[in-house]
C-alpha cells in the first residue's frame, strides 16, 4: 500500500501535465529562431488581414514582378495562400526577395506576423481609419515614400543614389526639393511628368500619384519643406 | 602669445587656402548632372528641347574661381528645334548643385541622329552610370577622375546599332568607349584600340 502512494502521485502529476493543452506557434519553415518583432495588440486585431498586407507590402513590392506573367503569382489571396511557403522561404530564409530592394524592418515585422497567424483574409476587427495625409515630411513619408518609393530608393535598391529622406531631398544636386518653390522642385517634376521618367515608374507597375497627393507634397515644399 | 597668434593665423589661412580646392565630386559626375540639368530645364520650358533629343557633346571644366562656381559645362546639340546650332552653358558648385545656365550661340550643326526609344540625354545618363559606379576600377578610374568631355555618336557592335559615348580624360591618350544599347542598357566598355 505504502509503495502504491508514490506511484499514485507520479501518475497524477503525469496525468495533469498530459492534460495541459500547450501549442507552440509554428515558425516559418527553415527560419530557425528568427524573430522579426511582435505585434502590438491593436495591430493583431486590425492589421492582420489580406487587404492591409496586400496594399502595404505585396502590391508595392512584389506584384510588379509576381503578376500574371510571374512564376509565383501573388495577385490574389488564394494564390498567395497556395504560395505561402515559397514566400516565407524567399523573404525570411534565403532572403532572395524582394529583388528590387529589401523590405523595411517594419514591413518584415508585419508580413512575418501575418504569415505566422496563417495569413488570415480578414482581421479580428476592422482596421482603424487611416490618418489623412498632411503637408509634413513624416506624413508624406508614411503615406507615399515608404509604400511607393522605398522599393527602389533604399540603400541596396536600384534608386539608392537618390535617397528620399528629408535631408537627402534638400541636399540633392538634382534639386529634388527647393523650399518655397514646388514648381521647380525635381520631386514635383518627376511626379507630374507624363513620359517614361515619371515617378513612381509605370514600367514597374506603379500608377501615378493622385493629384490631391501631389498637391499636399507641393504644399509641404511651398511651406518651406520643414 | 605672439606665437599662438601666428600659429592661429597660419592655421586659419591654410584652411582658407584649401577651401576652394576640395571638390566633393568628379568632373564625370558633373557631366551626368549636366544631362539631368538639361532635362530639368526643358521640363521647365526654359531651354530648347533639342538639348536632350539631339545632344551631341558635353564638356566639363573645373573652375578655380570666383566662388561658389566650381565647375562649368557646355552641352552641345547637333541641331536646335529651329535656327542655328546653340550650346548650353551650366555652372555648378562644389556639391554639384546647379548655379546658373546660359544659352549660347555657337556649336556645329550636324545631322539629327533620331535616337529612339531613348533620347540622347538618356543615353548619355545611362552611359555615365557605369563610370560613376566603377570609379575604382583600374581602367575606368582615370576617366572618372580626369574626365574632360564626351561625344555621343552612332556606332555598331556585332552588327547592331548602338549609341557610342566616347569619353576623353585629360590624363589619358586614348578615349574610353561606352557602348549603350538604344534602349538605354549598357552594352560594354573598352578603351579605344
Amino acid at each position: 500500500m505504502r509503495r502504491g502512494i508514490p506511484l499514485l502521485i507520479i501518475a497524477l502529476i503525469a496525468g495533469a501535465l498530459a492534460s495541459c493543452n500547450y501549442t507552440r506557434l509554428k515558425e516559418p519553415q527553415g527560419s530557425g529562431n528568427q524573430n522579426f518583432g511582435d505585434l502590438k495588440p491593436d495591430e493583431k486585431l486590425s492589421m492582420m488581414n489580406y487587404t492591409f498586407i496586400n496594399s502595404r507590402i505585396l502590391q508595392p513590392k512584389c506584384v510588379s514582378c509576381h503578376g500574371s506573367s510571374g512564376d509565383v503569382n501573388i495577385e490574389s489571396y488564394d494564390s498567395i495562400k497556395s504560395n505561402l511557403s515559397k514566400i516565407q522561404e524567399a523573404v525570411f530564409v534565403t532572403e532572395t526577395m524582394p529583388k528590387r530592394g529589401a523590405l523595411t524592418s517594419e514591413e518584415k515585422r508585419l508580413l512575418w506576423n501575418w504569415i505566422r497567424m496563417g495569413a488570415p483574409r480578414e482581421s479580428a476587427e476592422p482596421p482603424p481609419e487611416e490618418e489623412p495625409m498632411i503637408a509634413t515630411y513624416e506624413s508624406i513619408r508614411s503615406h507615399i515614400i515608404e509604400p511607393k518609393c522605398m522599393t527602389c530608393h533604399n540603400p541596396t535598391g536600384e534608386g539608392n543614389k537618390v535617397p528620399l529622406d528629408r535631408q537627402g531631398l534638400l541636399d540633392s544636386p538634382l534639386e529634388l526639393v527647393l523650399p518655397g518653390n514646388a514648381d521647380e522642385s525635381g520631386l514635383i517634376i518627376a511626379l507630374e511628368r507624363i513620359d517614361d521618367k515619371r515617378m513612381p515608374p509605370a514600367k514597374e507597375g506603379y500608377s501615378a500619384l493622385k493629384p490631391e497627393q501631389i498637391q499636399i507634397i507641393r504644399e509641404w515644399i511651398n511651406n518651406g519643406a520643414n | 602669445m605672439k606665437t599662438t597668434l601666428i600659429l592661429t593665423a597660419i592655421l586659419f589661412g591654410s584652411q582658407l587656402a584649401f577651401a576652394h580646392v576640395d571638390p566633393k565630386i568628379s568632373t564625370a559626375k558633373i557631366a551626368e548632372l549636366s544631362a539631368h540639368r538639361a532635362d530639368r530645364l526643358i521640363a521647365l520650358g526654359k531651354i530648347d528641347g533639342a538639348f536632350v533629343t539631339r545632344t551631341e557633346a558635353i564638356e566639363v571644366t573645373a573652375v578655380s574661381g570666383p566662388a561658389p562656381v566650381a565647375y562649368k559645362s557646355i552641352v552641345s546639340q547637333t541641331q536646335p528645334q529651329s535656327g542655328q546650332a546653340i550650346q548650353l552653358e551650366l555652372q555648378f558648385d562644389h556639391d554639384g548643385k546647379p548655379l546658373s545656365f546660359k544659352v549660347l550661340s555657337g556649336g556645329t550643326a550636324g545631322p539629327d541622329m533620331q535616337w529612339s526609344p531613348k533620347n540622347a540625354g538618356e543615353l548619355i545618363e545611362s552611359g555615365m552610370h557605369p563610370i560613376l559606379d566603377n570609379s575604382t576600377d583600374a581602367t575606368i578610374a582615370p576617366y572618372f577622375k580626369d574626365f574632360s568631355n564626351l561625344v555621343l555618336v552612332k556606332g555598331t557592335l556585332a552588327g547592331k546599332d548602338v549609341a557610342l559615348i566616347q569619353i576623353t580624360a585629360s590624363s589619358q591618350p586614348k578615349k574610353l568607349n561606352v557602348y549603350v544599347n538604344l534602349d538605354g542598357s549598357v552594352n560594354s566598355i573598352a578603351v579605344e584600340p
